[in-house]
C-alpha cells in the first residue's frame, strides 16, 4: 500500500482514505468531452496451439485531467492493451484485429506506422515498469530527454539540451544539470523513473499511459512518483492511464477504475463506488485480499482460489466461472456482457455510470 | 561521474603507443635507415641486428628494417582495410537480420552458413584466384571470409538488445527504426565487435601471409610480412632470425592493436569503466 491508507469502514468495506478531497470533487465537476475513446478493441496473440484473444472487445473512455486505473492479475491483458493502443503490440505474435481508438479525429488502430510514431511520443507519452533498464545505458540521461526534443519538437541541439534540463528540473531531479550529464547507472531507480518521465513529457503530451510505474521503486519512491505524476497531470491537463496490479495505487491516484480479467473488462466504475461496493465476484475478491495493517492477524488473508486461465483457454462461458463463489449454472453456458448502470448512488454526471460484466453480480444486476 | 579518462586506462595507453609506434615505422622506417628496399649486399646476408642493419639482413643481404617498414604499409592496410571492410558489412547485416528477424533473417543468414561452409583460406583462395593477384583484390577476399563473423556476432547480440525495455521505450518516444538500429542498439552491440575486428587483425595479416607465399597474394618483389615470414622459414635452421623478426613484428601489432581495442571497448562503455573505480579501495 501506499500513502493512502485503506481501511475498512464499520460495514467491512474497504475505504479510500488519504485521498486529496478536492480531487474527487474537481474530478466530478469535469464534463470535458473524452480525449480518447477505446471501442472494441481486441487483440489476438498468434501461439503455436492458435491465435489467443488476449484483449477481447475491450472499451473505455479517458477525458483530459481523468485518471483511469487499470487493474488486474498478470496476464489479464493491461500491458498488451496499453501496447496495442500506440502500435506496439509485439507484431508477430500479437495482432490487434478489432476495434477502433478514437483520438484527435484519427483512429490510433489504423494509423500507419509513420503516423503512429509522430503521436508516440508527442501527443501520447508512455512510461514503463523498469527503470532500471529502461534507459540506453550508454547514453546520458539528458540526451535521452533532448533526442525527444530534437525528434519532435524540431530543436536545435543547443536547445533541446537545455530543455532536457528544464525537464529534469520539472520532475523535480534536484541540481538537474549535473543529472543531464549523468548515465543510467549512475542514478537511483526513483531517479531513472523520473527521467522516464521527463522523456516521455517533453512534448506535453495530451495522454500519458503509465505501465506500472511504481511497481520497481520502494514505497516511499513510489508514492514520490504518483504524486509527481499527479501534480504534472494538473498542471497538463494530461489524460493518465495507470496500469498496475497495485490496488493501493489504484485508490490514491484514479478517477475511475477498470478491472480487468482474460483480457475482458469486468467491471468499471469511480474509485470511489468501485471500493466501497464492488460488484463483480472478481473485483470483491481483489478488494478484500489487499492485506490491512494492524487488524485481524489471526485471520487468514482473503484471497481468490485458482488462477487465472491460460491465454488461448477461452471457456464457453464467463471466465471468471471456475473461480468464481457466486457462480450459478448459466455463468458456465453464457459470457456476460458488460452491462452499465447509470444514476445509481453517487453516480454523478455523465462520468458517474458504472457497469460489471457478470450475471450474479453483488448487490443484485441492474 | 566524470567522463572515463583516457589516461587512467593502461590498455588504450600501451596498445596506443604500439599502434603508433607501427605507423610512425611504416612511414618513417627506410628514410631512418638509409637503405633501399631493393638494395642487395651479399657480403652481408643473414645479418643479425648490427649498428648498420637495425634488424639485420635477409637472404640477399637486404636492409631488414627497411623491408619490414615497407612490408608494414603493405600488410597493416591490407589488414585494416579487409577487417574494416569485413566490420562494416558484417555489423550492418547482423544488425539488419537482427533488428528485423522474419524471412529476411533466415535468408541472409542461410547466405552466411555457406559462406561459413567452406574453410576460410579456400574461399580467399577461390576469390583471389577468380579475381587475380593484387593488393586491392587480396583485401576483398579476405574482407570476403571475414564478414560472416561479424554479421553472426552482431546479429546475436541485436536480438538480445531489441528485447530490452530502452529499446521499447525509444519505440514508445517516437524514435525511428533506423534510430533504433544505429544509435540505440548498435553503440551497445559493439563492444565484442571491437574485440573480435583486434583479434581478426592479426588473422588477417597472417592470412595474408599465407595467400602470399602460395602466391595468390601481394607478389614478390613487395616486401609484404607474410611473405618474409614464409620465405624465412626456408632458412629456419641456419638462420633463424629472419622468420623471427617478422613473427614478432606480427606478434607485437596484433598485441598492440588488441590492447588499443580492449581500452577503447572500456572508454566507450560508461558502465565498465564505473565498475572499475568502484574496485579501487577508496571505501
Amino acid at each position: 500500500m501506499t500513502g493512502a491508507t485503506a481501511g475498512r469502514d464499520p460495514a467491512g468495506r474497504l475505504a479510500v482514505e488519504g485521498r486529496d478531497p478536492g480531487r474527487d470533487e474537481r474530478a466530478a465537476g469535469r464534463e470535458a468531452a473524452s480525449l480518447l475513446e477505446v471501442e472494441g478493441l481486441t487483440t489476438v496473440l498468434h501461439l503455436p496451439g492458435g491465435a489467443a484473444r488476449v484483449v477481447r472487445n475491450v472499451s473505455f473512455e479517458v477525458a483530459s485531467g481523468e485518471t483511469l486505473g487499470i487493474v488486474g492479475e498478470s496476464g489479464c491483458g493491461k500491458t498488451m492493451l496499453a501496447l496495442s493502443l500506440i502500435g506496439m503490440a509485439p507484431h508477430p505474435p500479437a495482432g490487434v484485429v478489432a476495434g477502433a481508438a478514437r483520438f484527435r479525429g484519427d483512429d490510433l488502430l489504423a494509423l500507419p506506422v509513420r503516423a503512429l510514431r509522430e503521436v508516440r511520443g508527442r501527443d501520447i507519452g508512455m512510461i514503463f515498469q523498469e527503470p532500471m533498464t529502461a534507459l540506453n545505458p550508454l547514453m546520458t540521461v539528458g540526451e535521452q530527454i533532448a533526442e525527444v526534443a530534437r525528434r519532435h519538437l524540431d530543436l536545435s541541439p543547443r536547445a533541446a539540451r537545455g530543455h532536457s534540463i528544464e525537464m529534469l528540473e520539472r520532475v523535480r531531479v534536484p541540481d538537474p544539470d549535473r543529472r543531464a550529464r549523468s548515465y543510467p547507472h549512475e542514478l537511483s531507480g526513483g531517479m531513472r523513473q523520473r527521467a522516464m518521465i521527463a522523456a516521455a513529457l517533453v512534448c506535453d503530451p495530451a495522454i500519458l499511459i503509465a505501465d506500472e510505474p511504481t511497481t520497481a521503486l520502494d514505497v516511499t519512491i513510489q508514492s514520490q512518483i504518483l504524486s509527481l505524476i499527479a501534480d504534472l497531470q494538473e498542471r497538463l491537463g494530461m489524460g493518465v492511464i495507470l496500469i498496475t496490479h497495485d490496488l493501493g495505487v489504484i485508490a490514491e491516484t484514479a478517477d475511475r477504475v477498470m478491472v480487468m480479467y482474460a483480457g475482458r473488462k469486468v467491471e468499471e466504475a469511480p474509485v470511489a463506488e468501485l471500493f466501497a461496493d464492488p460488484r463483480h465476484p472478481y473485483t470483491r475478491g481483489l478488494v478484500e485480499s489487499v492485506p490491512i495493517v494492524g487488524r485481524g492477524r489471526d485471520l487468514p488473508l482473503a484471497e481468490i482460489a485458482g488462477t487465472v486461465p491460460e491465454a488461448g483457454e477461452e471457456p464457453a462461458g464467463c471466465a471468471f466461472a471456475s473461480r468464481c463463489g457466486r457462480v450459478e449454472e448459466r455463468c458456465r453456458r453464457e459470457a456476460p456482457r458488460f452491462a452499465e448502470r447509470r444514476g445509481g448512488p453517487g453516480s454523478r454526471g455523465r462520468r458517474g455510470w458504472r457497469g460489471t460484466a457478470c450475471h450474479n453480480p453483488w448487490g443484485g444486476t441492474a | 561521474m566524470a567522463r572515463p579518462r583516457i589516461a587512467g586506462n593502461l590498455s588504450l595507453v600501451v596498445g596506443g603507443a604500439i599502434v603508433l609506434a607501427i605507423l610512425l615505422f611504416a612511414l618513417l622506417g627506410p628514410t631512418l635507415s638509409g637503405y633501399s628496399v631493393e638494395g642487395m649486399d651479399m657480403r652481408s646476408r643473414f645479418a643479425t641486428p648490427t649498428a648498420d642493419h637495425w634488424l639485420g639482413t635477409d637472404n640477399f643481404g637486404r636492409d631488414l628494417w627497411t623491408r619490414m617498414s615497407v612490408g608494414a604499409r603493405v600488410s597493416v592496410s591490407i589488414a585494416l582495410m579487409s577487417v574494416g571492410i569485413a566490420v562494416l558489412v558484417g555489423a550492418t547485416v547482423g544488425l539488419v537480420c537482427g533488428y528485423l528477424g522474419g524471412w529476411v533473417d533466415l535468408v541472409v543468414m542461410r547466405v552466411v552458413d555457406v559462406f561459413l561452409g567452406f574453410p576460410p583460406i579456400v574461399l580467399a583462395l577461390a576469390i583471389v584466384a577468380a579475381l587475380g593477384p593484387g593488393v586491392v583484390n587480396l583485401t576483398i577476399s579476405l574482407a570476403a571470409v571475414f564478414w560472416t563473423e561479424y554479421a553472426r556476432v552482431v546479429r546475436s547480440v541485436t536480438l538480445a538488445q531489441r528485447e530490452m525495455d530502452y529499446v521499447t521505450a525509444a519505440v514508445a518516444l517516437g524514435a525511428s527504426s533506423a534510430r533504433i538500429v544505429f544509435l540505440e542498439i548498435l553503440p551497445n552491440a559493439i563492444g565484442p565487435v571491437i574485440v573480435l575486428a583486434t583479434l581478426g587483425l592479426g588473422t588477417a595479416i597472417i592470412a595474408e601471409s599465407g595467400l602470399s607465399f602460395l602466391g595468390f597474394g601481394v607478389e614478390p618483389p613487395t616486401p609484404t610480412w607474410g611473405w618474409t615470414l614464409a620465405y624465412g622459414t626456408r632458412y629456419l635452421r641456419s638462420d633463424p632470425w629472419l622468420s623471427t623478426v617478422a613473427g614478432l613484428a606480427i606478434m607485437v601489432t596484433v598485441l598492440g592493436f588488441n590492447l588499443f581495442g580492449d581500452g577503447l571497448r572500456d572508454i566507450l562503455d560508461p558502465r565498465g569503466v564505473a565498475q572499475r573505480v568502484r574496485r579501487t579501495p577508496t571505501q
